[in-house]
């Protein structure tokens, strides 16, 4: 019979990782919100997007979460007028990254939110092993 | 007037409250999975929780669930919000669900000392 606390710790701790993978995905495209290619109409950087997935802990039988999918966002680039720049095509338009700085902040804090939730999840399982524990105090 | 085995009830409600603690932090670990739906245990009750796992004689052997804790509920009849992607966790309902059972813990763990203070002064200890 597993612990069920432990399971708790552990699932808590998959839930930490994965919000790291989001956050570095997040900064990877605020990084890369003005990276245009080098040479005249070449494409811009995409967005990139992350998905979750909740896989089944055999050796627990409970739900923990992990990175299923590193994606591209499809939606079009921004075509910004720059004659003078290095990746203009004939008529001067520059393709921009689709990346929407609002997008990505409202993502970070949402990002945040979770890992906080996740901390708070992790803090009370370890609050309620030392609780059992302190029973054996006098 | 039926005995209360204190000891026996107080290890089956800290059970429960452990397995609704896994649940609350999965559903929290899952907030942002598509088409996740949230989980919690029935209410508790004194014959609710079986003690019905299989033995084990091999390592591989899948376990059956939670410790025995019977009936894993999917909460989509209490469900607050259900968001674009499909999935129905609340972030402040699982809040509110791990203080309960922080306090109900808490509760427990302070029967279980006061009783094993009394059991003790019996022999004096």
């Amino acid at each position: 019979m597993a612990d069920p606390l432990k399971a708790a710790l552990a699932i808590s701790g998959s839930g930490i990782e994965a919000q790291t993978h989001r956050m570095r995905i997040v900064s990877e495209n605020i990084a890369n919100a003005n990276s245009t290619g080098n040479t005249p109409g070449s494409d811009p950087y995409s967005r990139k997007t992350i998905t979750f997935a909740s896989v089944m802990d055999r050796a627990s039988g409970v739900a923990k979460v992990q990175v299923s999918h590193f994606g591209v966002d499809r939606t079009g680039y921004i075509n910004q007028y720059d004659p003078s720049h290095i990746a203009a095509d004939e008529k001067g338009m520059v393709k921009m990254p689709n990346v929407d700085m609002f997008m990505e902040i409202a993502d970070m804090r949402e990002t945040v939110r979770t890992y906080e939730a996740n901390m708070q999840a992790t803090k009370q399982a370890r609050e309620m092993i030392s609780m059992s524990i302190d029973l054996m105090r006098n | 007037m039926a005995e209360v085995y204190l000891s026996a009830l107080s290890k089956s409600h800290a059970d429960w409250l452990s397995v609704r603690q896994t649940l609350i932090s999965s559903n929290i670990a899952n907030a942002n999975t598509p088409g996740f739906k949230a989980q919690d245990v029935k209410a508790f009750d004194q014959k609710n929780t079986k003690f019905t796992d299989l033995l084990v004689t091999n390592a591989n052997h899948l376990q059956g669930g939670l410790g025995g804790v019977d009936g894993v509920a999917s909460g989509a009849d209490s469900a607050w919000e259900t968001v674009h992607s499909g999935g129905n966790v609340n972030l402040a309902r699982e809040a509110i669900k791990s203080g309960d059972v922080a306090t109900a813990f808490e509760l427990n763990t302070s029967v279980v000392r006061s009783f094993h203070r009394m059991v003790s002064s019996v022999y004096g200890g």
